[in-house]
């Protein structure tokens, strides 16, 4: 009876994805200049699963969303949210042409088209964010603000029939003057 | 009407429990039929987020829906268990089978369906025409690569050229380059801007734009740059290497639709190879997404059929079940009222007809038992059954009458109830019942008359008990002794009279013939003689009771009697007054005569016993009868006495015939009436004549 248990969970758990990379925000700045803020960073082995290449590769639309949250730190008592934004970036490779297109939009609006041939500039590109200007914190002191970011990166399933995205933690960063 | 009105109009109506399962597998069915399009469309379509979103939608929907079903109905199967309502355990061991023979195959199937699905989807692409994909699309790159090659050998010639840099030298440089490498362009661009250019006639130049700064820009990072266009007519495929300064040779070859349709085909087959390659988690996904549907659907369905045909099965049979438990409390006549037409129906129907039948019987068993019940009540034997143990079963009227017995519940034991004066009854009982006499005549005083009680006994049956038959022979007895003194009265008149006168007129004779000499012999005669006219008035009130006239029944004014009868004795004693209490209108049926000597008899009696007080006449209605009663202050009559009082020649006055109350007993017996002689309070003597009204 155990081994027969033992068989259906082997089974039941053979389907899960192999071993999710394991991607993360990196060097996370946020720098204020005149009430408002910019913020920047990178995404850190987004491209080490060979899958997300070969997706990539295939001419399938890949993407990264960025949620960005911009908050007052209150250290005894619940953050204060202030803003927040959400940055995708959206990568077509067209294999007729050799060129991956890249569609940046920022609260579901597109801010920029982008052609590359490089791979290796365009997941320099695909990993990088660099929004200025990003968040209006008026007249709010800056040192008081932190600035936290995630990444959701792919969306895998759960047995073939649970839906689990793939995400990096928060990444929380103070903002500077 | 809302939905939860409607929900609850049409939750236990069939078609309504029929449809929703196969709602939901037509919805499973067409989302099915959708998957099977949309795998002719694109492989994209079969990742559709859409499509896995619908279908994770469906099976959580379906997956509360089935536990929800599942949960109702263990918590309604759990209750009724719980409360012992009929039917619960059966419903609960058709659910589990239901499921239980259903979820197996079900689950199973999934399992190994969905695993062979898989296993197919990861066979498709280890098949060889992943590899025959890959080594086209290769080929058709390279093929690319190499007029890549060849233009970027032309622009490098342009770029080591010392001339290309020379505006008056450049068309001859670029000519050149574009005959020897045979491509076909060739131009110089200064900071993005076409400088000179020099084309193949044939080529459509004019179909390509100008390279992009971006281009440029490659060029200036990586001093190379390929760029592919694809036109209407064919494909440009274009390299820029930098000569100096802003400037950047650019050779391009152009390969015609008719060639670079082949390779772009084999580029987009094994592209979307690719994509279907990439997508397989998505599209295992979406399978046995689809494939979890259709079970969850199907065991849902099964759950709910199990229920809705457990609850069909169990309705009729908890039905039958509370109708027997109705039956067995004494429901004659319930029916099912459920309609089958299955082995139910026919048990249902042979039930209600079977309850329709004990009620019919039951009725006539009723009318039977209320006839016999009239007829005992109605009777005047007395019946008492009783069971082996002297138990009683039930008694009629004329029996509590008899034994002057008030309400007596069933189940009182005989011997306790026949106590005291009714004491010979219970020793008679036992006599009969021990089967030493079959009959058995006691005398018992019952309300201080004396009564004769013939009392026969039956068995019903082994142990059924006894039935008791009580007589009232006091009528009987009492007119046999009347009538054994009217001959013996008939008798001593006839022989007693008779030598009565010769005996008088023999003593008259001697004290006439020897009482003037001797006035012994005279005091003799004068009490032969007086004692003869006293036997004389003796024998002829015998011979009057004797002979009593019979009666002549006519309507009358009873009141009218009983102040006629009050009005001979008010004035005998000075101290003693009669008072005469009737209603007027009282009119019976009788012998005015006959009733006014009775009163009279009765009048005198109390007149002669009390010494002074009021005697009281009075009359009264009663049921189907009128009672006249004579209450005296007198010296009242022993308790001893009272049996024999109404005998003829009893008295207790020590002088006079005793007749007067065997006449009034005699005229009252006439009129179909009863006399009966009481206790006055405080003292004296009352007597109750009973007359039909």
């Amino acid at each position: 009876m155990r081994a027969s248990l033992i068989a259906v969970l082997l089974f039941l758990t053979a389907p899960l994805a192999a071993a999710p990379p394991n991607p993360s925000i990196k060097d996370l700045r946020a720098t204020a200049n005149a009430g408002k803020v910019s913020v920047r960073f990178t995404l850190a082995g987004a491209f080490e699963d060979s899958e997300m290449v070969e997706a990539l590769r295939s001419g399938l639309p890949t993407s990264f969303t960025y949620s960005i949250e911009i908050f007052r730190d209150r250290p005894n008592w619940f953050n204060d949210s202030i803003a927040k934004a959400r940055v995708e970036v959206i990568c077509t490779y067209n294999s007729l042409t050799r060129e991956y297109l890249l569609n940046l939009r920022r609260d579901r609006h597109l801010v920029r088209s982008e052609t590359f041939t490089d791979l290796a500039e365009l997941e320099r590109r695909m990993t990088t964010v660099d929004e200025v200007d990003l968040f209006d914190i008026g007249s709010r002191k800056p040192y008081k603000m932190k600035v936290r970011a995630k990444a959701d990166l792919m969306r895998g399933w759960l047995m073939y029939v649970i839906p689990w995205e793939v995400s990096t933690k928060w990444r929380e960063a103070r903002v500077r003057q | 009407m809302s939905f939860r009105d409607l929900v609850l109009r049409y939750r236990k109506d069939p078609r309504f429990i029929v449809s929703v399962p196969l709602v939901i597998l037509t919805a499973t069915s067409l989302v099915y039929y959708v998957t099977q399009q949309a795998k002719e469309l694109s492989p994209e379509a079969l990742s559709n987020r859409l499509l896995l979103f619908v279908l994770w939608n469906i099976n959580l929907l379906l997956v509360i829906g089935i536990l929800f079903v599942l949960l109702r109905g263990v918590v309604k199967l759990v209750l009724e268990r719980r409360h012992g309502i009929i039917g619960s355990r059966f419903r609960t061991k058709l659910v589990v089978t239901y499921v239980a023979t259903s979820l197996l195959p079900v689950v199973l199937l999934f399992l190994v369906a969905t695993d062979l699905l898989r296993v197919s989807i990861d066979r498709w692409f280890a098949t060889p025409v992943g590899t025959i994909l890959a080594n086209s699309e290769a080929i058709a790159q390279m093929a690319q690569d190499q007029s890549a090659e060849i233009a970027a050998g032309a622009a490098r010639e342009i770029a080591a050229s010392p001339d290309a840099r020379d505006a008056a030298q450049v068309d001859r440089v670029l000519a050149h380059v574009r005959e020897f490498h045979d491509v076909d362009i060739a131009a110089v661009y200064r900071a993005g801007i076409l400088l000179k250019a020099q084309a193949d006639p044939r080529a459509p130049i004019q179909e390509v734009a100008d390279p992009s700064s971006r281009f440029f820009e490659q060029v200036a990072r990586n001093n190379r740059a390929v760029k592919i266009d694809v036109v209407a007519s064919g494909k440009w495929i274009r390299t820029a290497i930098p000569i100096a300064g802003d400037d950047v040779a650019v050779a391009g070859v152009f390969i015609p639709s008719a060639m670079s349709q082949r390779i772009d085909r084999s580029i987009i087959a094994y592209r979307d190879f690719q994509q279907l390659h990439s997508q397989r988690q998505q599209l295992k996904a979406s399978q046995t997404s689809l494939f979890l549907a259709v079970t969850l659907a199907i065991l849902f369905g099964t759950l709910w059929t199990s229920i809705y045909a457990s609850r069909r099965i169990t309705i009729p049979i908890k039905a039958l079940a509370e109708a027997t438990a109705k039956l067995a409390e004494g429901g004659y006549g319930h029916r099912v009222e459920i309609e089958a037409t299955d082995e139910v129906g026919r048990l249902i129907t042979s039930f209600n007809d079977m309850s329709v039948q004990l009620a019919d019987q039951r009725q006539q068993l009723t009318g039977t038992n209320r006839f016999m019940t009239t007829v005992l009540e109605s009777v005047s034997t007395g019946i008492i059954a009783f069971s082996d143990d002297l138990h009683l079963l039930s008694i009629n009227r004329a029996a509590l009458q008899m034994l002057q017995l008030g309400e007596v519940a069933p189940g009182a034991n005989l011997c306790e109830l026949l106590r005291g004066d009714l004491e010979p009854v219970a020793a008679a009982l036992q006599e009969l019942t021990s089967g030493r006499a079959r009959t058995r005549e006691v005398a018992v005083i019952v309300g201080g008359e004396l009564h004769y009680l013939e009392l026969s006994a039956a068995r019903l049956g082994t142990g059924a008990g006894w039935v008791l038959a009580l007589e009232n022979s006091t009528q009987l007895v009492q007119a046999q002794k009347l009538a054994a003194w009217n001959e013996a009265a008939r008798r001593i008149a006839h022989e007693i009279k008779n030598p009565l006168t010769p005996i008088q007129l023999s003593a008259e004779r001697i004290a006439r013939k020897f009482g003037k000499d001797q006035p012994a012999i005279e005091e003799g005669c004068r009490v032969i003689v007086d004692e003869v006219g006293h036997l004389k008035r003796m024998v002829d009130e015998f011979a009057r009771f004797a002979r009593m006239p019979a009666i002549h029944l006519r309507h009358a004014q009873l009141a009218e009697i009983l102040q006629q009868a009050a009005g001979l004795y008010r004035d005998v004693k000075p101290e003693v007054t009669i008072s005469v209490d009737v209603a007027p209108d009282i009119e019976l049926l009788m012998d005015p005569e006959q009733i006014r000597r009775a009163v009279g008899n009765l009048l005198k009696n109390a007149v002669e016993a009390t010494d002074r007080g009021e005697i009281r006449v009075s009359a009264r209605r009663a049921p189907h009868r009128v009672v006249i009663e004579v209450a005296d202050p007198g010296r009242g009559v022993p308790d001893s006495d009272k049996d024999k009082l109404f005998l003829p020649y009893f008295s207790t006055k020590g002088r006079g015939t005793g007749l007067g109350l065997a006449i009034v007993h005699r005229i009252v017996r006439d009129h179909d009436g009863q006399i009966h002689v009481h206790d006055n309070h405080p003292r004296g003597t009352r007597f109750e004549i009973e007359l039909p009204a």
